[in-house]
């Protein structure tokens, strides 16, 4: 008990600060580069929704069902995606708040619903996209 | 120690990590995942003044009682998932190279792969590696500081049971 901090301890510090920075730069690939992003939304690792966010869109009302009368409604806006209501029994994903980002993401343990925004060009191509 | 005597004292601990592990659910949750690991106490107290195998049946039995009285079937796995996984990175530690580390240190390593687990676990239920990513850096930002307070409770938990004499006659 002389040190408060021994050398092991250390390690485990830098084994934090590099997950964290690992954790970030996961984040930075998946998400950014490129300014078009989508929202998926997945219930029990299977996709039921996607589409893409894009200036002057209207807002749509997304009604997510878990089964068993479950259910997340999801808002989806130019500026945020969130979770306007579910009946969970937590709430936590009504609590997080909105998401903007690209490689951020909204789960809802209880339901098994995730809703992420991801960047790029994903899984669903628009007609207004132009070939080169 | 008597076999009796073991056996209750190891049930004083469970059950005072089960009510650690029920206030915890009263509290306010700050982001989803993050939690003080207040029943993590009960857990370096049992590794150190008992062992491995003592240790991780306290988590397993918290674990699984904490979510029959509140949670549900996955809570119950996310829960045993990170208890295991950080007992074993504790027990680790703790018996391996116990002269370089902490109680802190170890405590903190703990809460950090108590994260990991309970995150490749809502990987494995969820499909996708991408919530892994997103949820790792503030779930061990949180971890650093729980732990470390973790650790120092535990720590002087340890040494004052240790210093009771009908412990330490207990032992014998």
């Amino acid at each position: 008990m002389r040190m408060p901090i021994k050398v092991g301890d250390l390690v485990v510090y830098f084994f934090a600060a590099a997950l964290i920075v690992v954790g970030l730069l996961g984040m930075y690939v998946m998400g950014t580069e490129s300014s078009d992003k989508n929202v998926v939304i997945e219930v029990k690792g299977k996709e039921v929704y996607s589409c893409r966010i894009y200036k002057d869109m209207a807002p749509v009302e997304f009604r997510v069902d878990a089964g068993d009368g479950q259910y997340n409604i999801v808002l989806i806006t130019y500026e945020e995606v969130r979770i306007k209501e579910a009946n969970c029994p937590d709430q936590v994903c009504v609590k997080s708040g909105p998401i903007r980002f690209a490689g951020q993401a909204i789960v809802c343990l209880p339901h098994r619903v995730v809703v992420k925004i991801t960047a790029g060009q994903g899984e669903t191509p628009d007609v207004d996209d132009i070939a080169s | 120690m008597n076999r009796v005597r073991k056996m209750v004292m190891l049930a004083l601990i469970t059950s005072q990590a089960l009510v650690l592990h029920l206030i915890e659910g009263f509290m306010p949750v700050v982001a989803p995942g993050m939690k003080l690991g207040l029943a993590n106490i009960m857990t370096l107290v049992s590794l150190a003044l008992f062992g491995f195998k003592e240790a991780l049946v306290v988590v397993i039995v918290r674990s699984v009682l904490g979510s029959l009285l509140a949670g549900s079937v996955t809570a119950m796995l996310y829960s045993l998932a990170g208890g295991i996984l950080s007992c074993l990175v504790m027990a680790g530690l703790y018996f391996r190279w116990k002269a370089y580390f902490s109680m802190m240190g170890i405590s903190t390593a703990g809460a950090i792969f108590h994260n990991i687990g309970q995150l490749v676990v809502a990987s494995l239920l969820f499909g996708t590696v991408g919530i892994l990513f997103t949820y790792l850096p503030v779930l061990t930002i949180a971890a650093v500081g729980t732990g470390f307070f973790i650790g120092l409770v535990s720590k002087y938990i340890i040494r004052y049971l240790e210093d009771q004499k009908w412990f330490k006659w207990e032992r014998g």
